[in-house]
């Protein structure tokens, strides 16, 4: 590995990765620029941005929005994913082939398109928007992520251990609770985390689903009209960044986590 | 309960919910370009007025055509950017690979919004980039041509998609077997040559999802036109938005739509059908 | 206590058919056992024979096309699995891993539902009776193959089945292992005295430790009966080959007086004694004799009922050796004579001349018949010769 660190390939894999942080970094720099406007060079540590931001209600507002909306969204996505979850890796039974293609489709679908339809579909049904027209958009787009994250979890134990459960003496739902659940539980909470990041920082479908009351990203973009209060967005910017790279590295790390498979002895 | 049972309660939910938030949405946006207006009792009326301006409105093809056109430049540059990080990747990168890939990957699963504004602070007139420029003395008035055109929207792009690119083809290249590109070198090919030959072609299942995974979504792309496109960078989606927002247009929206969703599920099927016969592999 | 601990009567199961679009597959075809409390049980066959299928169909997690399914007297075919009195050793030991090994054998229904205190005493039982005490705490991915079987061992114990049905257990583990596992379990199935019912493809483990076997293959049970009975006196061609080492020589009645068959095989002659056993002439049958029990004579000294031949190999395996004679008409014998030294032990050598001897006792005549259900060729019992 030692040779590798100076390899043209280690070389340009540490440009890119500086090319993908950098502008990430510039916020969490600016964040603290003791200057109303995003220039070289930089004038002095100030942590004021930060302070100001406490006080905007509206944002604090937009917070709280997007945080109950993110929760909500991830709890549905999560027991909807892991349903068809279960049922996909361990039972046989036709159209299996066409839910996953249909699941799987809000992955490479213009989010544009989605939000069209959901918006037209909310209307003829005399729906307002909201934050929960908001939510059930969220709660699409996350489901295809929860359905890999388990199912590629559930995959990886053996398949009868539903089967022995219940062999001594659970029903199947028994078996799920004491068994499959708990072996998936990190996975589960990584699905989850997933969700709510994407939800967290959904921008461009929950634009077409917004009612009145607005979360976090919208709130963003509508200040971006406001020159003064760059800095304050900044600032709120970096916050989130950082925020989102720890609740994703933690998911991560719990993805990879739980007990071995089960599948060979250790000896 | 037995086995059928099961499956149905577990089924229910999800495939409900599927139908109900997908599969009817769409249904529905399909059957709204036959309304006559968005509203009222404009809505109630069917016609295929909107159908026949849409055909009649080349501008409006054109810049269709014109974010394919974005579309194909960004998945490109994306998969030049993305094809030798995951060669390092999955050659070269030993134990660590997974942690360097990931490491790769978080930075792009933070906000979309937030990586893009940080690239329209960096290409501003007043921004990072030409700010650093003056500083350094090599401009007078910095460049403004970086903000606002297509040229900003394809940057910001690719730098949001070369992580997501990069995925499956490290992952094809992870399971072409070494064996293989032993074979190769020992029946005398050099490194270059096995690599046309052998990697290469063998990665291409990798290769054309990425370009893919890449191109589709930026087809419908609108919100980083939106901050860094400007009047020049106007994309197909921002035109779809607008008749939702401004003009109220909505069934000649839903039309707009429908055709970016008819030609995305083409360009899928066109997907499919080149893996398949690229994984029909002629060494 | 019911008379039979499982009952099985013209159980069929079939998988695939109209509903799915596939071919039907029968799996398991016409299947009746009756299975005696406290009874060793062993079901032995090749793969495919239907022999798991029948244990899951015991166990509850298939259900039977037709036929009945008793167990301690009760209908069961209709029962989950989780509300019958049996519990099943796995193949792959089917442990949890999340649970460590105390809380794996304590997992079953019928211990949760006892008081805390007699819990564990039940689980330490369980371990003990499988020589893992004070193995409680450890994860079950830190054991060796043998030791997370005898988990899966004792959990399924300490849920107090009435039967116990066994998945080709000891499949994974080594030789030596394995032979120390199957005495192992045969001492405990004794100590616990409840009906084991075992599933191998392993004649020779079969052997060791049933009580009684039944020897299934395409989905049919060909035998039921004791190791010795079946060993000693094979139902069907099938079952003769299948147990242990036969030499198998198509054969025709040439004549019939006197209680005595004359046969013509391998354009030699050889009588048989019949007991009974109605033939006639020019019938088509199969002549058998273990190895172990042909002797091996020099030409000269051999008098009535024997087959000459030509010796092509002889092998040296410790105690025995193996011979491989080779008859004028191509076919070939295996005849093992037990290497007990002495004055009596003859030498032969590749290439003599030799002559092969049995008793009348040690021949079988098994006789060929069409059996009619679904045009599978049942070759049936061979009438005590």
């Amino acid at each position: 590995m030692r040779r590798a660190q100076f390899s043209p390939g280690a070389l340009y894999y540490a440009l890119m990765a500086a090319f993908l942080y950098l502008p990430l970094l510039l916020l969490v720099v600016f964040s603290f620029n003791d200057s109303p406007t995003l220039a070289f060079p930089l004038k002095g540590f100030t942590t004021r941005w930060y302070g100001e931001l406490l006080l905007a209600g509206e944002l604090l507002a937009a917070l709280r929005n997007s945080l109950l909306v993110a929760a909500g969204a991830s709890l549905v996505a999560t027991v909807l994913g892991t349903m068809a979850a279960l049922a996909l890796t361990r039972f046989e039974f036709p159209g299996k082939g066409a839910f996953l293609a249909l699941a799987a489709m809000p992955l490479v679908i213009p989010y544009v398109v989605l939000g069209v339809a959901l918006l037209i579909a909310f209307s003829q049904a005399g729906i307002k928007l909201s934050l929960w027209t908001v939510g059930l958009g969220h709660v699409v787009v996350s489901v295809p992520y929860v359905l890999l994250i388990v199912m590629a979890r559930l995959a990886g134990f053996e398949a009868n251990l539903e089967e022995a459960a219940m062999d001594l003496g659970e029903s199947y739902w028994g078996a799920l609770r004491r068994v499959t659940l708990p072996m998936a539980g990190p996975a589960l909470l990584a699905a989850y985390l997933n969700a709510f990041t994407t939800s967290f920082d959904e921008f461009a479908l929950s634009f077409f689903l917004t009612g009145s009351e607005t979360t976090l990203p919208i709130y963003l973009y509508s200040q971006l009209r406001f020159p003064a209060r760059l800095p304050l967005v900044v600032a709120l910017a970096a916050l989130l960044i950082v925020g989102s790279l720890l609740v994703l590295l933690i998911s991560e790390w719990l993805r990879r986590l739980g007990p071995p498979s089960g599948k060979e002895p250790a000896l | 309960m037995d086995q059928r049972g099961r499956v149905l309660t577990l089924m229910a939910p999800p495939t409900l919910w599927l139908l109900l938030l997908f599969v009817l949405p769409m249904g529905a946006m399909a059957l709204f370009t036959f309304r006559a207006g968005s509203f009222g009792a404009e809505r109630e009326i069917w016609t295929l007025e909107h159908y026949r301006a849409f055909a009649g409105n080349w501008p409006f093809q054109r810049l269709l055509v014109r974010s394919a056109f974005v579309a194909l430049l960004t998945a490109l540059g994306s998969l030049v950017l993305a094809y030798p990080l995951a060669y390092y990747l999955a050659f070269h990168a030993g134990e660590g690979r997974l942690l360097l890939l990931t490491l790769i990957l978080v930075p792009a699963w933070t906000s979309y919004l937030l990586r893009i504004l940080a690239w329209k602070l960096i290409l501003g007139s007043n921004g990072l980039l030409n700010s650093l420029l003056i500083s350094l003395g090599l401009t007078a008035e910095g460049l403004p041509i970086l903000l606002y055109s297509p040229a900003a929207v394809v940057i910001t792009l690719i730098y949001v998609w070369t992580p997501f690119t990069a995925l499956p083809i490290f992952a094809a290249l992870q399971r072409i077997d070494r064996r293989l590109l032993e074979a190769a070198a020992d029946l005398g090919h050099r490194p270059w040559e096995v690599f046309l030959r052998v990697t290469l072609p063998l990665s291409m299942p990798g290769v054309l999802a990425g370009f893919f995974f890449a191109f589709i979504p930026t087809v419908g792309e609108y919100v980083t036109p939106l901050l860094v496109g400007g009047a020049r960078g106007v994309m197909y989606g921002n035109l779809i938005q607008d008749q939702f927002v401004r003009a109220l247009n909505w069934p000649l929206g839903a039309l707009m739509s429908l055709v970016m969703l008819v030609s995305v599920l083409l360009a899928l099927l066109l997907f499919s059908g080149l893996v398949r016969q690229s994984t029909r592999v002629r060494l | 206590m019911n008379e039979y601990a499982v009952e099985l009567r013209d159980v069929v199961k079939v998988y695939g058919g109209r509903r799915s679009g596939a071919r039907a597959v029968p799996a398991v075809r016409k299947v009746s056992l009756a299975i005696r409390p406290g009874e060793f049980f062993t079901l032995l066959g090749p793969s495919g024979c239907g022999k798991t299928t029948t244990l899951r169909l015991i166990a509850g997690f298939e259900q039977p096309s037709a036929g009945e399914l008793l167990i301690d007297g009760r209908p069961m075919q209709a029962v989950a699995p989780n509300q019958r009195p049996v519990n099943t050793v796995f193949q792959n030991y089917a442990l949890f891993p999340h649970l460590n090994v105390a809380r794996n054998v304590g997992f079953g229904k019928r211990v949760r539902a006892l008081p805390r205190a007699e819990q564990e005493r039940q689980v330490a039982q369980a371990l003990e009776l499988v020589r893992l005490a004070g193995y409680g705490e450890r994860r079950t991915w830190q054991l060796s193959g043998g030791q997370q079987q005898r988990v899966a061992l004792a959990r399924a114990l300490a849920n107090r089945p009435s039967v116990l049905l066994l998945d080709e257990p000891l499949g994974a583990l080594d030789l030596k292992l394995r032979k120390q596992m199957q005495s192992e379990l045969k001492q405990l199935q004794s100590r616990v005295g409840i009906t084991f019912i075992y599933v191998t493809h392993d004649q020779e483990e079969a052997l060791t430790m049933s009580d009684r076997i039944a020897v299934m293959a395409e989905g049919h049970v060909l035998q039921i009966g004791d190791p010795l009975t079946i060993y000693e006196h094979p139902a069907t061609r099938f079952v003769a080959e299948f147990i242990g080492e036969t030499n198998l020589l198509d054969a025709t009645v040439d004549d019939l007086y006197e209680g005595l068959a004359c046969l013509r095989l391998a354009g030699q002659e050889a009588q048989v004694p019949l007991n009974g056993t109605p033939l006639r002439h020019g019938q088509h049958v199969c002549w058998s004799v273990r190895p172990e029990r042909l002797l091996l004579l020099p030409p000269e000294e051999a008098q009535s009922n024997l087959l000459r031949g030509r010796l092509r190999e002889a092998v040296y395996i410790g105690t025995d050796t193996r011979f491989v004679v080779e008859l004028p008409s191509g076919e070939a014998l295996v005849a093992r004579v037990q290497n007990t030294g002495g004055a009596g032990s003859r030498q032969f050598a590749p290439g003599d001349e030799v002559a092969l001897c049995w008793r009348p006792e040690d021949a079988r005549l098994l006789v060929e018949e069409r059996g009619q259900a679904q045009g599978y060729e049942l070759l049936t019992i061979d009438k005590e010769r």
